[in-house]
């Protein structure tokens, strides 16, 4: 680089410098009760004990916290927690979020060079809002708890201990403000006429299963894109709160997405496990909803596509999915890989079992065999390997120990 | 991309890297595993006619066994032998034993990188077929690996059988991998202190002995003051370590040469290296005999903790007393240029602590003593790097247990009831 340019370079590192540090704004956090909190909050009791729970979104957190906490991952919880007992009890942010952060640990990253008076400010202002651990008896508090972000529907337990450290569990589903999903556009109650509707009794459902169609396909129907290797049973919402428990979350809509979400997912940590799913089609429509799984290593995802379908068992709403496992991108030429389509349906078996959400399983005959040495090629030349059975799944409302889920007398899988 | 002249010698160089690469992929030949001799180090379990055997492969191992390095891609193979002695069958629950388990072909794409082509299939085959069987018939035996994310130190896992009368059989492994140096292996625990040095403690008594203990960590000559020791641990090794391991935590390598290697490797490029060494504090004119660490998203967050024997006993089990701090970042120093810095909050993470073991189970007691004194937020005190801390001034009392202690069996010690969160 010719000499002469040093001069304009280290001027132009020189302004950057003033601006940095002389328009630095000052800390301007808004007043709690000008943010309307509450609007949102929800509210349960358990005998003497109220918890009133509320998940602030990107805009309520950066008015109430002057700073962008959503762009480093974090995202406040408010909570107040009256104890009308007689004796103390503690609150466990740990039920809340295991990797929850510590005010002083979120503030850090936002201290500003030789600035100490900002820096205590801000210090002190997140510790006074920190939501205490001990409520004594007869008192109210309230205050933040400072979690990992989640976008969707945030599941939270709160769990409260007494002196004989019995728990009290209150568990939380709120939806958080940005993300705009599938199955938030179906109206699930008029989906089908009651005309539509087939009522099955047990051994009329596991035929009907047998002969659904094995795979969903693309948009006008020409080729397969995904094997249908599920079944669940069971109402909407008990649905969702079992995925989201188990770690699966909500992807935003690719059938009709929305303009501002491609900008909320690149300003968060990791925002690419919201980002849609291709869309796959059954029953002459998209997915009903679609959810993803992120895993430890952060190689390889876990997919899921669901429709709601025609058929009621017992009652009971009976939803027909399509569960895999994406490798992420790969060269051409290296294309050749194997999805065991069977290791992924007993994970999601054991996924549900070990959240205790699902209290009766079986499996049914229905996509037809593809062994291993002649594995099925779909769409976008991925090889599927599986036995052809399709895992059903009852999903249960209430908790359901390891050891209590009953298995279904239909078939068994055979050994590799 | 546009391919203008000056891309044409980068496509020349890029296409002799992918030939040297792609010549140097090699076959696929993995040993049989009877001639690979990790089976020796197997442990053996036996509950209600089910028998589960367990080991660990090295990296070594995994390698002769799998013809690639599955610990390059932090996946560790477990193999297991369950035998099925029940007259029901019964079932293998892997997300039991990894929530994130890989499956045999998954395990077979992220390591075929290093193999020729053409035997892509061969390989996907011989993965598939060693991976091991879920059902269990009666009277039958099945043996196979597991693929988990890689741990090192100790691997600690639970295996699940569960038979189809809905009968949930347990089994526990707690084994070595060789392959890093850990700290507590060097110390020679048998005479660590006389006979005469261990005092036997009732309630009362431990509290006012563990009141009377020093406040805070020092220096290596004990001249100046460091962390708080906020922290006390009753139970042997072997509680602790169970305790401490199921809940998440990892062993810490000692300081040598290919340990500092890997800790600047995981400061430059970010990655996270969960043995990293932490440096020596002293109590009893010694640095500590345990330490652990949580790691959080990267190396600059992270829990560790540091535990010395004392001399003394309670119910017969041996009293640790420790420092738990929490690394929130990077700063500048004059003496070691940079250091982390530390949650001025301490008793923050303490009490995440308590929690950490209380929701793993390995509880069995807890409780608060006084005995490091406050420090308040607007007079904090310091450590030995000079980071500034303030605290209640109670330290935490947890009575670990190797066996799960459910939520609410819980003790409490009725001492101390800190007073919380105030800011002056």
């Amino acid at each position: 680089m010719p000499v002469g340019h040093y001069p304009i370079r280290l001027l132009l590192i020189m302004t950057s410098v003033l601006l940095v540090f002389g328009c630095a704004s000052s800390f301007q956090p808004r007043p709690m009760d000008e943010v309307n909190l509450l609007e949102r909050a929800q509210t349960q009791s358990k005998g003497q004990l109220r918890v009133t729970a509320a998940v602030l979104s990107a805009e309520e957190t950066e008015a109430v916290f002057g700073v962008s906490l959503y762009k480093k991952g974090i995202q406040p919880v408010w909570l107040e927690i009256e104890n009308k007992e007689e004796e103390p009890t503690w609150f466990l942010p740990f039920s809340v979020d295991p990797d929850y952060f510590s005010p002083l640990e979120v503030t850090y990253p936002f201290h500003r060079p030789f600035n100490k008076t900002y820096n205590d400010q801000i210090d002190q202002y997140f510790l006074n809002h920190a939501m205490g651990l001990f409520i004594a008896p007869g008192t109210t508090q309230s205050g933040f708890v400072f979690t990992n972000l989640k976008l969707g529907t945030k599941s939270s337990n709160v769990d409260l201990a007494g002196e004989d450290n019995q728990p009290k569990v209150f568990t939380f589903f709120i939806s958080v403000p940005g993300l705009k999903m599938d199955h938030q556009d179906v109206d699930f109650d008029n989906l089908y006429s009651a005309d539509e509707i087939i009522s099955y009794d047990e051994a009329g459902f596991r035929k009907a299963l047998e002969s659904l169609p094995c795979c969903a396909t693309n948009e006008d129907g020409t080729e397969q894109v995904g094997i249908i290797n599920l079944v669940l049973v069971g109402s909407s919402e008990d649905l969702l709160r079992i995925l989201l428990r188990s770690g699966w979350n909500e992807t935003a809509s690719g059938i009709s997405p929305a303009s501002s979400e491609k900008d909320i997912l690149g300003d968060i940590p990791a925002g690419y496990r919201y980002s849609s799913l291709n869309p796959k089609y059954y029953y002459g429509r998209a997915q009903d909803g679609a959810f993803r799984e992120l895993r430890a290593t952060g190689t390889g995802r876990n997919v899921l596509w669901l429709w709601l379908s025609p058929m009621r068992v017992e009652g009971e709403p009976v939803w027909i999915g399509s569960v895999s496992r994406d490798l992420g991108p790969q060269r051409p030429s290296f294309k050749n890989h194997k999805v065991d389509l069977d290791e992924m349906r007993s994970f999601f078996i054991q996924n549900l079992w070990y959240t205790q959400g699902i209290k009766k399983y079986g499996y049914v005959k229905g996509t037809g065999a593809s062994p291993i040495s002649r594995p099925k090629k779909i769409f976008g030349n991925i090889s599927y390997i599986t036995d052809g059975y399709r895992a059903v799944l009852w999903v249960s409302d209430k908790s359901i120990p390891l050891n209590e889920v009953e298995a279904m007398n239909w078939e068994i899988p055979l050994a590799r | 991309m546009f391919v203008d002249r000056s891309n044409k010698w980068l496509y020349i160089s890029l296409m002799s890297c992918f030939l040297i690469f792609g010549g140097c992929a090699s076959s696929f030949h993995p040993q049989p595993i009877e001639e690979v001799p990790f089976k020796e180090r197997a442990q053996t379990q036996n509950e209600n006619g089910v028998r589960v055997t367990a080991t660990v492969l090295s990296a070594a191992e995994s390698e002769v066994t799998f013809g690639v390095n599955l610990y390059r891609r932090n996946i560790q193979p477990v193999w297991l032998e369950i035998e099925n002695k029940d007259d029901q069958a019964v079932l293998f629950l892997p997300v039991g034993l990894d929530p994130h388990y890989f499956t045999p072909l998954e395990t077979s794409f992220m390591g075929r990188f290093a193999i020729r082509k053409p035997d892509h299939d061969e390989m996907d085959r011989y993965f598939f077929k060693g991976g091991l069987e879920n059902y269990v018939a009666p009277g039958s035996r099945v043996s196979g690996f597991v693929f988990t994310n890689l741990d090192e130190g100790t691997k600690t896992f639970n295996v699940d059988v569960l038979g189809e009368d809905n009968q949930l059989r347990g089994f526990t492994f707690f084994i070595p991998v060789p392959g890093i140096r850990v700290d507590h292996h060097n110390i020679d625990w048998e005479n660590l202190y006389s006979e005469e040095e261990v005092g036997d403690y009732d309630e009362n008594g431990l509290r006012s002995a563990l009141e009377g203990m020093p406040c805070c960590t020092t220096d290596k000559k004990g001249t100046e003051q460091g962390d708080p020791l906020n922290l006390v641990v009753i139970g042997d090794l072997e509680d602790v370590y169970y305790a401490f391991i199921r809940a998440g935590w990892d062993e810490t390598e000692t300081i040598y040469r290919t340990s500092v290697l890997k800790t600047i490797r995981s400061f430059l490029f970010g990655g996270r290296y969960r043995y990293s060494p932490v440096s020596a504090l002293y109590v009893f004119g010694r640095p500590q005999d345990v330490a652990f660490q949580r790691a959080r998203t990267s190396i600059h967050e992270r829990n560790h903790l540091r535990l010395w024997l004392a001399p003394m006993r309670y119910e017969g089990q041996p009293v640790w007393i420790g420092q738990i701090s929490r690394d929130i970042g990077v700063r500048f120093t004059r003496k070691t240029i940079t250091t982390h810095k530390i949650d001025p909050d301490v008793d923050d993470t303490r009490d995440f602590l308590i929690q950490d073991l209380w929701y793993s189970q390995g509880l069995k007691s807890f409780g608060y003593v006084k005995g490091v004194g406050t420090a308040t937020y607007s007079e904090p005190r310091d450590n030995l790097t000079g980071d500034p801390y303030f605290t209640d001034g109670n330290r935490a009392v947890l009575w670990v247990s190797s066996k799960p202690i459910a939520f609410s069996n819980v003790g409490w010690f009725d001492w101390e009831i800190p007073p919380r969160d105030q800011v002056d």
